[in-house]
């Protein structure tokens, strides 16, 4: 089946359409991801990278909550009814904006990343705490043991439309979230559009190349027998991962960042 | 895969014996230590031996080219095991937080005091004495906190209600109120817990009888649970949701209450120098 642009934006007037009944308890619907950058590749971008911002009772008052949830529970099916690809969106109380994830903010917060479809714009009441920010700047670390999973494939004689399909995912995951999780162990906070370019610049001598070509990979996708491209994708990730590991841990870096060297320095 | 029963103690021996033997023989020289780990809570819907726990590969501070002796280590243990494969100086990393999904959240909690205080040493050196534990543990329970607001509401509740899985939801938000119990708990120090015991733990130290009531009911639920007509089922699972909500709501107040006067970073993770 082909997908058009205007079937991602008919899904988008639905799901409004859909949050209604919510009325009072709406408070805002902030979209990010493809469709607010305008980058969407029909048929191969995900349905809908959209925060639910609700009204704080209706996560204290029983009865409230449960209203809302079926509200959400009916926009979701009629999202997963497009045919499209979908994910399921997120939602947050209206108490909880000030402890917003960190990791989340710039995609949420910037006007290049994201809009206002309904409701307040609560973007500049999204916080995070301390807390967060420290986890958010720590996650690199872990980040590199997730995608030493990928490690496997190198390895396998054949591979399934299936597993291609997980590959495929998860190298899009780590070409979005890697490199802010690098630039923030520096207290870089950036967005995902400049992810390739601010790893390169702050990290002397890496070439983050094989992050552009993820997404050429994404929508041109090789044939799961064709064994040489899907190692090579995968093998150049690691390297890059790898290459921005060692120099992260290298004390120059560590010196740069105080915050960073308050949660690692030796007593 | 071969499919092997929970308590066949030595086939487990032997299998994880045989993993150990195909990590020596494919990484050799580069090897500082294999370390295996039981992890806190076994998985209870998949049976395999290793769901029960990890392996951790050390290589030696000199192995420069890693990538290939990463491939190769994954390679000899199966898909489902989890494997931390790092240099002897970044053994540090163990102990770091990560915010993603819940799976790799949930895993990576425990980590360190289960490879420190639990974990054998299956290959060369024993660098459990090297594990360093995180200095502030109620960083790991507003952690768990936030990646439950985040991507559990969106990826487990709402997913499983759009797709109508109703055992499912009830299912996974039990097993994630033992891990919200357990990464409370973590934020005084207890680590060592199970699955069958952290609920009468969590009350012992969380004495809010509204913790306790909302933990009652949930089990009533889950009693029921897989008996019931579909569309008691579907109200079951809203109602879950609902309970799993407030328990959350709640856990938020216990941890601002106990973060009162507590300087997030009055204790420090150090790589090892």
């Amino acid at each position: 089946m082909t997908y058009s642009l205007a079937d991602y934006h008919r899904a988008l007037d639905t799901f409004l359409d859909d949050l209604r009944p919510l009325e009072e308890d709406l408070v805002a619907v902030l979209l990010f991801g493809s469709l607010a950058r305008g980058d969407v590749r029909p048929g191969k971008s995900d349905l809908l990278d959209a925060y639910v911002v609700l009204r704080s009772e209706a996560a204290t008052e029983r009865t409230r909550y449960l209203n809302v949830l079926q509200v959400l529970v009916n926009a979701g099916i009629h999202l997963q009814q497009t045919g499209l690809p979908t994910h399921p969106f997120f939602y947050c109380f209206e108490h909880e904006l000030d402890r917003s994830p960190a990791l989340w903010l710039s995609l949420w917060r910037s006007n290049q990343t994201s809009r206002l479809l309904h409701g307040n714009d609560v973007r500049s009441c999204l916080k995070s705490c301390e807390e967060s920010r420290a986890v958010a700047r720590m996650s690199v670390f872990q980040m590199r043991q997730i995608a030493h999973q990928l490690s496997r494939y190198l390895y396998e004689d054949s591979l399934t439309e299936e597993v291609c399909a997980e590959i495929i995912e998860e190298l899009a995951t780590l070409k979005k979230f890697f490199p802010i999780m690098a630039c923030l162990v520096l207290d870089n906070w950036i967005t995902e559009s400049q992810g390739k370019d601010e790893l390169e610049r702050t990290i002397a001598g890496v070439g983050a190349d094989v992050l552009t070509r993820i997404m050429g990979f994404r929508d041109c996708t090789p044939a799961c027998s064709d064994l040489q491209s899907w190692r090579t994708i995968i093998a150049d990730l690691l390297q890059l991962v790898e290459q921005v590991h060692l120099s992260l841990v290298n004390d120059n870096l560590y010196e740069r960042s105080p915050v960073f060297l308050s949660v690692f320095q030796a007593l | 895969m071969q499919v092997v029963a929970q308590n066949d103690s030595e086939t487990f021996e032997q299998e994880r014996n045989k993993v150990r033997d195909q990590l020596i023989s494919r990484l050799g020289d580069r090897l500082e230590s294999v370390l295996y780990y039981p992890h806190v809570f076994p998985r209870v819907d998949y049976r395999h031996p290793f769901a029960y726990g990890g392996f951790v590969v050390v290589f030696h501070d000199e192995v420069e080219q890693i990538v290939d002796a990463i491939a190769a280590a994954h390679s000899c243990v199966p898909p489902e095991t989890a494997l931390y494969c790092l240099r002897r100086r970044e053994l540090f990393e163990l102990s770091l937080p990560v915010f993603w999904f819940l799976r790799f959240v949930d895993h990576q909690m425990h980590l360190p005091w289960f490879v420190k205080y639990k974990g054998e040493v299956l290959f060369g050196r024993d660098l459990r004495d090297e594990i360093q534990l995180p200095a502030n543990p109620r960083l790991l329970f507003h952690n768990k906190l936030e990646v439950c607001a985040h991507f559990l509401r969106s990826g487990v509740i709402l997913e499983l209600l759009v797709q109508g899985r109703y055992e499912l939801l009830i299912r996974r938000l039990e097993r994630q109120m033992k891990y919200l119990m357990a990464s409370a708990l973590l934020a005084h120090g207890e680590w060592d817990i199970t699955l069958a015991d952290v609920a009468e733990k969590f009350m012992r130290r969380y004495t809010d009888p509204k913790l306790n009531s909302i933990w009652r009911d949930f089990g009533q639920l889950c009693e029921r649970n897989g008996s019931l007509p579909a569309d008691e089922a579907c109200q079951a699972a809203y109602e879950a949701a609902w309970l799993f909500e407030t328990f959350l709501h709640r856990l938020w107040g216990e941890l601002k209450s106990s973060q009162q006067g507590h300087d997030l970073f009055a204790g420090r993770l150090s790589p090892r120098t």
